[in-house]
């Protein structure tokens, strides 16, 4: 049997230090992922020189998380700069980072959109998430589990979101998420038992990347946790 | 962008009629809604500003009160007492009369409550009233994600809990029965606690609140009942594997219960009788609604309603008027329900019933 990509986003593992998000996972055979956070905007530039020269032959899948803000670029060279990234990899963007969808476009099937927690006003639900495809027809979608949670403890959005979106669906992103937001050390009991609702409805080869902010000895815990979660 | 059609709008169109006291109910709601904007500053992370009652149900006449909680849903704070206090000062600024004197509204409620204590031995008439009144009449005007959740946490609750038999797979029937008693539940307490109100208060206010009985409540009761049958009236496209599946079914249950609710209930009623494609039931049914909102919407009848005395009530045209049209309103439920030959007049026999 096939198992399903999975490992931690680089910023979850080591804030905006992506050579040390790298390093603690390309030794763990149980890692088959990563996801490159360039979360905050001054660390897009150094991440995207620097791509040349990583080494992430251990993992099966790579993606990369754009800035969830942006000041210093306008849109047009921040899009401009994310296309330069590997064709391969999806390209994570918060909905409300997008002002001109057209500009996006060049992306193509690349750019794949998250759903959002309760401190942003679009990409919640699954109204919310519609009207954005309807704009952007060829985004892909990360699911964050987190996220859906914060919105609907009992799962039957995040639910929703893949029979609706399944045919978009890129990757997830795992976590449990605080109620201001925020993403938490561990999964706990609820989140699991919640995260665990939705396992039997993910196409079996779609990629879990955790963002969990774990300590390096809770990497193996938190991995084998999410892993059992999600097992086929 | 022109608006689509609303249901009613559309039954209205295809029976060729007007119920203009519904139309005029609804662009007054429409506006109140705007005007209660002022109240959106006032949003915090975890608690919604929840309107029940005519606003709820887009009945808004020109003496509708604001029936209104501060909905909390996360860590306590002992400064949502303050956000109360504030949006009682707001409303009243804005002109509107404070609600009526049951504590029922004007308050902070916990959504632990509305979640946690559905039947059993700490459920109680308020809590009752507040669950069914968020379900099937109510609007947020802040924050309506946190109704979003809330609803859905219950929803949870009634159809996650309601397996109490083991039954063969597939499910002929999709039902809610949990939800489906209490909203049963609920049309009986109310009738019983007007009862209990006119012992306490020795009728006063006997005539208003009866005629409300009548109609408003009776909708809810109404379109409860619809949301209950809902999966079996307009099942969704993939019903037949969502039947075949138990446990795919509580979650897609709860969605599909959710869609419906986001009606108000008379736009409820309207999308089933469009389906169903009873005209003259539709055509008696609303306009027996229109009646009772014509005499809540003048000034003089309403009054004369407020203060009737249960002596003189037979001799009062404006009585007559409300007990007349009731009758034309229940005949109309009766038929919807129980006398056409239809699918629901057998769910109704079979389900809410017996």
């Amino acid at each position: 049997m096939r198992l399903r990509p999975i490992g931690f986003s680089s910023g979850a593992l080591a804030k905006s230090d992506y050579r040390r998000g790298i390093e603690l996972q390309q030794s763990n055979e149980d890692i088959t992922a990563i996801e490159l956070s360039a979360l905050r905007e001054p660390e897009l530039k150094p991440l995207l020189s620097a791509i040349s020269q990583l080494t992430l032959d251990h993992f099966q899948y790579v993606s990369f998380h754009a800035p969830s803000r942006f000041a210093e670029f306008d849109e047009t060279e921040l899009v401009s700069l994310l296309n330069s990234i590997p064709g391969s990899w999806p390209i994570i963007v918060h909905p409300d980072l997008i002002r001109d969808p057209e500009l996006w476009a060049i992306l193509g099937g690349r750019l794949c959109l998250e759903n959002m927690d309760m401190r942003k006003r679009i990409g919640r639900t699954v109204g919310e998430m519609q009207l954005i495809f309807w704009q952007m027809p060829e985004a892909g979608f990360c699911l964050d589990l987190g996220h859906a949670r914060q919105i609907d403890p009992t799962m039957s959005i995040a639910i929703e979101m893949i029979r609706i979106f399944g045919g978009r669906l890129r990757q997830l992103h795992v976590s449990e998420v605080g109620t201001f937001g925020e993403h938490r050390s561990r999964i706990g009991f609820l989140a699991q038992e919640a995260f665990r609702k939705v396992a039997r409805y993910l196409p079996s080869d779609v990629p879990l990347i955790l963002e969990s902010l774990v300590a390096e000895h809770e990497i193996d815990a938190e991995l084998g946790v999410v892993r059992d979660l999600f097992a086929a | 962008m022109q608006e689509p059609f609303s249901n009613t709008e559309l039954l209205s169109r295809r029976l060729g009629t007007e119920w203009p006291h519904i139309a005029e109910a609804r662009r007054r709601t429409a506006s109140l809604r705007a005007k209660l904007d002022a109240l959106a500053p006032l949003t915090t992370e975890d608690a919604a500003t929840i309107l029940f009652g005519s606003i709820g149900r887009e009945e808004v006449t020109e003496s509708s009160d604001v029936d209104w909680t501060i909905l909390i849903d996360g860590p306590s704070d002992p400064s949502h007492l303050q956000l109360v206090a504030k949006t009682a000062d707001r409303l009243k600024d804005l002109g509107f009369k404070p609600p009526g004197s049951t504590d029922t509204f004007a308050v902070l409620v916990d959504s632990h409550e509305l979640i946690h204590h559905i039947a059993g031995t700490h459920d109680t008439n308020q809590n009752l009233t507040r669950r069914i009144l968020l379900l099937f009449e109510s609007v947020a005007v802040t924050q309506p994600l946190v109704r979003e959740r809330v609803v859905r946490n219950i929803l949870d609750r009634y159809v996650t809990n309601d397996v109490v038999v083991p039954r063969p797979e597939p499910l002929n029937e999709v039902i809610p029965h949990f939800l489906l008693n209490d909203v049963v539940r609920y049309w009986r307490t109310m009738a019983s606690d007007y009862a209990a109100k006119m012992w306490e208060r020795e009728t006063k206010g006997w005539s208003l609140r009866n005629a409300k009985l009548r109609f408003s409540r009776k909708l809810i009761f109404v379109a409860g009942l619809l949301a209950c049958f809902s999966f079996e009236l307009d099942p969704p496209p993939d019903a037949d594997d969502i039947r075949a599946d138990r446990q795919n079914l509580p979650p897609r249950l709860a969605s599909h219960a959710l869609d419906h609710l986001s009606h108000p209930p008379l736009e409820a009623v309207a999308k089933t009788l469009l389906t169903l494609g009873q005209d003259s039931t539709a055509r008696r049914l609303f306009s027996a609604y229109d009646r009772f909102l014509h005499v809540l919407g003048d000034p003089e009848q309403r009054n004369e309603l407020d203060d009737l005395a249960m002596a003189d009530a037979l001799n009062s045209e404006v009585w007559r008027e409300v007990r007349d049209a009731s009758h034309d309103f229940r005949a109309a439920v009766e038929a919807l329900f129980l006398k056409n030959d239809s699918r629901l007049k057998d769910l109704t026999l079979r389900f809410g019933v017996f």
